[in-house]
């Protein structure tokens, strides 16, 4: 997909664990999981604006769109 | 709780249709072998009134066409009811929206269809034969329900796999 989840950048760069963050945006630690390892097909505006709010970031430090590379 | 007892009783009976044509089709490819060893047994073939046995020793080739086409169907048949047992033995009420359902039921379209094709063609060529050969009459009695059946079915499978994706998407929003 050509949408890349940067979540775990982010989470990095906070030096915050997925689990704090799933308290803090009570969101449960296998969604989030989802949300990271880049199989959600959607994401809800209150979810991006929770974890935003609590990762004091922008959407676009979480959500990256890459051209796809054509398949040979 | 009515549903599910509804969809119990039709497991059942799917279950019983199911063993029912398998001994059919079986009894029928049986017959067709038997035949070759002893043309009397061809009498047993039934599906219409036609004679199967004067078919069988006067005109082998269109006995063969003609026994092809109903063991064909047979076990098509059988093919289908199999679908149909499968689905409601796997199909749950609670999270009723699986791909192994919805691919279960366009088989189940699929057969229909290859059904009535393989009925329509039979039938033209018994019609066929009737002209040409005495004791040759009816047909296979294959209607333009399965037609609609199979069209139907389809429908519903299709509309199955759009609800499994959007179940997937749904369980898979964040």
């Amino acid at each position: 997909m050509p949408i890349i989840v940067n979540l775990d950048v982010m989470l990095a760069k906070r030096k915050m664990p997925l689990s704090e963050l799933s308290e803090k945006v009570d969101i449960t630690l296998s969604n989030l999981s989802i949300l990271k390892t880049g199989k959600a097909k959607a994401i809800r505006f209150s979810t991006l604006e929770a974890i935003c709010e609590v990762l004091n970031c922008q959407p676009g430090d979480i959500l990256e769109f890459a051209f796809e590379t054509e398949k040979l | 709780m009515k549903t599910e007892k509804i969809l119990e009783i039709l497991k059942i009976v799917a279950w019983i249709t199911f063993i029912g044509t398998a001994v059919v089709s079986s009894i029928q490819i049986i017959a067709f072998v038997i035949s070759f060893i002893s043309p009397d047994t061809a009498k047993h073939i039934k599906w219409t009134n036609m004679n199967f046995a004067n078919l069988r020793i006067n005109h082998v080739r269109e006995y063969v066409f003609v026994s092809s086409f109903l063991i064909i169907i047979a076990i098509l048949n059988v093919q289908v009811w199999q679908k149909v047992k499968d689905v409601l033995t796997k199909i749950n009420l609670k999270n009723p929206f699986s791909m192994e359902v919805a691919l279960l039921l366009e088989d189940i379209g699929q057969l229909l269809i290859s059904t009535w094709v393989v009925g329509y063609i039979g039938e033209n060529y018994i019609h066929w034969l009737a002209k040409h050969i005495d004791g040759v009459s009816g047909g296979l009695d294959i209607s333009f329900q399965y037609l609609f059946c199979a069209g139907i079915v389809y429908i519903i499978s299709q509309i199955f796999k759009r609800g499994v994706e959007l179940q997937e998407e749904s369980e898979l929003t964040v």
